[in-house]
């Protein structure tokens, strides 16, 4: 017969929490116990085997994906947050920089097509860039500008969406902005600019040369196909833009965390 | 309190107090592989461990202003993969609970995928999946995860001398089962060479 106490005997045993001579003294009181003997010999396999078993990590990818979809999580509960002053600038502006995300795309199509076949391309892209407007305004996209977070875009600047675009360059410079002024900037766009779905998508535009080195460029192009970048310093915070398939990754340059994704 | 408590306690209150995601995607990569190789462990597949990894952090988000402190964060952590990873195992009991198609071999319940997914030995594999839930867990976290068994006592919320018992339960289970195997696949290698 067994009793309880013996259990932790048994089990500081077999895990080698004792001393040599400790261990001694307790396996020869545990010698007249066949049950007891039995179930340390029990206790000392099922340890060798747990004990071999390897480490197991998540892969790169199985990460990646983990931050996709809990920062995907985060969107709809920000949303509903009333205070507009806990809420981190990358959240309030999050419908602001996929409308800008979506500018990249034309402007870079812009970009491709002027490079590549002349002036008579660019009226394409104005089109495309004038049909992807309508889209915008049709499927709700100035749902920011209805939002009280966004009142102050009501003073805009009437600076040009050809003035924030660099069409020589694949990378959107936005420079060191404040929250406001990228909410701003985003908030003339969101009524110019297609959704995402509506624009044409070049695929090559990814390929294009760069004339500055990219921080997270790896990580962004590890999550799928990169379709446009931007750069800006956000209230301080530097951060890199990518559109990445469907989705607008928001990357701070400091460690590559994803800070906000746009769907 | 270990640099690792101290700095998760910071972590956690920069996010609860100021709002800082950068915070919570440093405590969510701080954590994100042990709570991963616990969920898979317990649930024996990976895709279903990531998904209790990705409902482990969403709760942990949305509670995040729960969190006393009283325990370390990881402690909490613990607390919430491992009641997460029950749910799921409740789920899938109710899913099996259905009716079997008439050619379902209960020796071949699981698939080799499953049974394969989570890179221990086979038969170990096997032999954990088999055990109880509380016992699987306890294990688990002491054994495969080296969580001192107080932590593991406050992670489930159970006195500490159950945690001892089941740990040693579910050693002696899981010995067992394994020696089962064994002689299972002695004779079956018997019967091959006869």
């Amino acid at each position: 017969m067994m009793h309880e106490h013996d259990h932790e005997l048994i089990a500081a045993i077999a895990d080698g929490a004792m001393n040599q001579q400790e261990q001694a003294v307790a396996e020869a009181s545990l010698a007249s116990c066949e049950v007891c003997s039995k179930d340390l010999e029990l206790q000392r396999e099922a340890l060798v085997a747990l004990r071999a078993a390897p480490v197991v990590i998540m892969t790169d990818l199985e990460k990646a994906e983990l931050h996709r979809r809990v920062a995907a999580e985060f969107t709809p509960l920000d949303k509903k947050s009333d205070s507009k002053a806990a809420v981190p600038w990358f959240h309030r502006l999050m419908p602001v920089m996929a409308a800008a995300a979506a500018l990249l795309v034309v402007v870079g199509v812009g970009s491709v097509l002027v490079n590549g076949s002349g002036s008579t391309d660019t009226a394409a892209v104005t089109t495309a860039a004038n049909d992807t407007q309508r889209t915008a305004a049709e499927e709700g996209l100035s749902e920011a500008t209805d939002s009280a977070e966004f009142d102050d875009a009501a003073e805009l600047a009437p600076t040009t969406i050809a003035a924030q675009a660099a069409p020589e360059s694949s990378i959107q410079e936005y420079g060191s902005i404040s929250s406001a002024e990228l909410a701003d900037i985003a908030d003339r766009l969101v009524g110019e600019v297609a959704g995402a779905d509506s624009y044409p998508r070049p695929p090559e535009l990814h390929s294009l040369s760069v004339e500055s080195a990219l921080v997270c460029e790896d990580i962004a192009r590890g999550e799928g196909t990169v379709t446009a970048i931007g750069r800006a310093t956000v209230d301080g915070d530097e951060v890199e833009i990518y559109l990445i398939d469907a989705l607008v990754n928001v990357y701070s340059i400091t460690d590559c965390s994803l800070i906000a994704m746009l769907e | 309190m270990s640099f690792r408590s101290a700095e998760d306690a910071q972590l956690i209150s920069s996010f609860v107090e100021g709002g800082d995601r950068r915070a919570f995607d440093e405590l969510m990569r701080a954590h994100e592989d042990r709570v991963f190789a616990v969920c898979l462990r317990i649930l024996s597949n990976r895709e279903a461990a990531l998904d209790a990894v990705q409902e482990t952090f969403i709760t942990v988000y949305r509670k995040a202003q729960q969190f006393s402190g009283a325990s370390a964060f990881s402690t909490w952590l613990y607390r919430i993969a491992v009641n997460t990873c029950y749910d799921q195992l409740r789920r899938s009991q109710r899913h099996l609970a259905q009716p079997l198609p008439d050619n379902n071999d209960p020796a071949d319940s699981r698939s080799e995928e499953t049974l394969q997914s989570i890179e221990l030995r086979p038969d170990l594999e096997r032999a954990l999946a088999d055990l109880a839930p509380e016992f699987r867990v306890a294990v688990v976290l002491s054994d495969l995860e080296g969580l001192p068994l107080q932590t593991i006592a406050e992670a489930l919320e159970v006195p500490i001398g159950t945690v001892k018992s089941r740990v040693f339960r579910g050693r002696r289970l899981l010995a067992e089962q394994l020696r089962n195997f064994s002689g299972l696949s002695a004779h079956q290698r018997d019967e091959h060479d006869a």
